[in-house]
């Protein structure tokens, strides 16, 4: 009996080390990881005191710039990226593949955006932001990911007032444990 | 000896053979090579998938279709080399087409729709449209712009590809019995979707273009499995008057009419229906220091550049951006740029706005016409660092906030100068305010020291009244 009960522990906690910890390794976490490294290197240019993540996501219709002769266009010339393409065909497809999830939110620990100096504001300040004649709101999606898991796409909107705006698709590439921006390609701009 | 010379008669026929078959085969390359057409197919393609890929708009408009490129033809009038394409829709367009006041035949909803790519011959200007046949006799899918064949009855009528109207023909028999040009789509109070409405003159009659969708589902082949019911989407006003049987009529017009102020390179000015806008653009490669600067360069001199200014029928409301400039691609070495402005602005803010508003987006064509250079190869690196430096600094980071971050360090005074230049009642003051609309987002904006005045005083001059501009020295349209 008593060797039962052992064997019942141990098969117990070797289970309870197979169960993940909440906010582990997954998709939201390396969308959040992709999000803080964008959004902690461009803070200077944007002057990030204020942004909006996607607490209610940011719906965008992917399928429109999912291609590699738009994504790659400039990637050499601009960017210096030394390969032809960003993502493999197979990667668009897989990236494909992620759009349904779109509107899926990610989920961004505000604590954590404290960490690292970006402010968060939620909809009503969004609101009032849209209000204020000098206001800004950027919005970004749910990163799409290649299929290592290595390269990574999202679309990103800013409001900055009446008259300016912008809307950008941003490549990412994880590079020595670190998520850096590759490259950049504009939508739409005002 | 007959041995011998039967041989050699065999040696010289077979030799002949060669001879005649090698002569057929240079014969065949030799027609190949006459036949290919100035704009082909491919070159449509191209171009089409340039226009996709370049921005935002064409994909909104074009988003809902698919052309069927692989039966896609050629054919050329004396305006135009065509490419003709089948399309495959999200939604099928068809139409009743009646006479205004009169009840419209709801079950007679019909209508084939195509893709044109037109390269105009005069300037190798290209474009887009689509050609809606409405056959009284057939399904309509028969017709091909040219020839539309003998015994075709019915209604052609061509839109652009967000489906504002450009021009309709009605045919008996064939022959073009009736037209209607309407340009301008201005909406007025009594009309639904409002057209120029030609004068009327004997004979002319006013329809109605009804527009229904359906939903279709095709099999992998490409052919259509079933359709859903037809649902009302909604409808087109314009006058129709009888024709002289021109033969070339029932062509599609040129969508812009060549502004003739720029009269070496082809700027094309379709801001029809709004004079004063038009009167402005006019008048903007006449003010000092700009244009001897840098505007020259999409206003003016440079011959590899064609600049479209039209009214957005996608950005419309207040709230929506003043305007956006796309690089669409480059045709046959010639840089297509887009500028749309939002018809709304062009209504309602202030002349020095909409002045301002163009120069704003002139420079950034002229950005992205230098920047499009770099990048196909013809200027090189250094060339393009000297002329945008901060673009170059910062496009690696994202290229449309660098475009700003550009115009915010080198071309605020200047525009400034320009909207003295245009509006002498301007102060230095409220002229460089206007030049800081639109560059929120650069550091330089929100390091001004009168940041909250120069916000309120763009605002004013968009969404003033009229004694509000008089107040301040603004010039009202209309």
């Amino acid at each position: 009996m008593k060797n039962k009960r052992i064997s019942f522990l141990l098969f117990f906690n070797f289970a309870f080390f197979l169960v993940p910890p909440l906010n582990a390794q997954g998709p939201n976490t390396t969308s959040f990881d992709v999000l803080i490294s964008f959004f902690s290197a461009y803070k200077a240019p944007y002057r990030l005191s204020t942004i909006t993540l996607p607490f209610e996501g940011l719906s965008y219709n992917f399928n429109k710039i999912l291609d590699r002769s738009f994504l790659d266009k400039d990637l050499k010339a601009m960017s210096g990226y030394k390969q032809d393409s960003f993502f493999s065909q197979k990667d668009i497809s897989y990236l494909k593949s992620q759009v349904q999830k779109e509107n899926e939110l990610v989920r961004i620990d505000s604590c954590l955006l404290l960490r690292n100096n970006i402010a968060f504001i939620g909809p009503a300040k969004e609101q009032n932001e849209y209000k204020n004649r000098s206001g800004s709101v950027t919005k970004v999606t749910q990163p799409l990911f290649s299929i290592d898991g290595n390269k990574a796409l999202f679309y990103l909107e800013r409001y900055c007032g009446d008259g300016c705006g912008h809307g950008v698709v941003f490549l990412m590439e994880k590079q020595k444990g670190k998520w850096v921006v590759v490259h950049n390609r504009k939508v739409w701009a005002e | 000896m007959r041995k011998t010379i039967f041989l050699l008669l065999a040696a010289f026929s077979v030799s002949l053979i060669f001879l005649y078959s090698c002569r057929k085969t240079e014969s065949v390359t030799a027609a190949t090579e006459i036949v290919k057409p100035a704009f082909s197919v491919a070159d449509a393609k191209k171009w089409y998938v340039n226009l996709l890929s370049g921005t935002t708009s064409p994909l909104a408009k074009a988003g809902h279709f698919k052309p069927l490129w692989e039966g896609a033809v050629n054919s050329e009038d004396e305006t135009y080399f065509i490419v003709e394409s089948q399309v495959q829709f999200d939604h099928t367009p068809g139409f009743v087409i009646h006479p205004d006041l009169e009840m419209a035949d709801t079950n007679n909803i019909k209508g084939k729709t195509k893709l044109l790519v037109l390269k105009s011959k005069k300037n190798g200007h290209v474009q887009a449209v689509l050609m809606h046949i409405v056959s009284q006799n057939t399904s309509g899918s028969e017709i091909n712009y040219r020839p539309k064949g003998t015994h075709f009855t019915g209604d052609i009528f061509f839109t652009d590809l967000e489906g504002t109207f450009i021009n309709g023909w009605k045919y008996y028999n064939g022959r073009v019995t009736e037209k209607s040009t309407a340009a301008a789509p201005k909406q007025t109070n009594n009309e639904v979707v409002g057209f120029a409405k030609p004068e009327d003159g004997d004979g002319c009659h006013r329809d109605e273009i009804r527009y229904y969708e359906q939903t279709c589902y095709y099999y992998t082949d490409g052919s259509q499995a079933f359709c859903s019911g037809w649902e009302y989407i909604t409808s087109m006003f314009t006058t129709y008057c009888p024709t002289g049987g021109d033969p070339t009529d029932g062509a599609v017009q040129e969508i812009y009419q060549t502004n003739e102020v720029y009269s070496n390179q082809s700027i094309i000015d379709s801001l029809l229906g709004y004079p004063c806008a038009q009167n402005i653009l006019k008048n903007l490669p006449d003010l000092n220091d700009f244009t001897d600067s840098m505007l020259n360069v999409v206003f003016g001199l440079n011959d590899d550049v064609d600049l479209k200014f039209r009214v957005s029928t996608r950005l419309t409301s207040s709230s929506q951006p003043n305007g956006e400039t796309n690089h669409l691609g480059i045709v046959n070495g010639i840089h297509q740029l887009q500028i749309e402005l939002n018809p709304w602005v062009l209504e309602h803010a202030s002349q020095d706005f909409i002045a301002r508003l163009m120069m704003h987006e002139g420079i950034h064509a002229m950005i992205q016409y230098e920047y499009e250079k770099y990048s196909s190869g013809l200027i090189d690196s250094t060339t393009f660092k000297s002329l945008y430096p901060l673009v170059w600094q910062y496009s690696r980071g994202n290229l449309a906030l660098a475009e700003h971050i550009q115009i915010s360090e080198a071309y605020v005074s200047s525009m400034a100068h320009a909207l003295r230049s245009f509006n002498p009642a301007l102060d230095i003051w409220k002229s460089t305010a206007l030049a800081w609309a639109g560059l929120q987002d650069t550091g330089a904006y929100q390091a001004l020291q009168d940041l909250n005045d120069v916000t309120d005083f763009n605002y004013m001059a968009k969404f003033g009244s009229a004694i509000d501009y008089e107040t301040n020295g603004l010039k009202k349209c209309n």
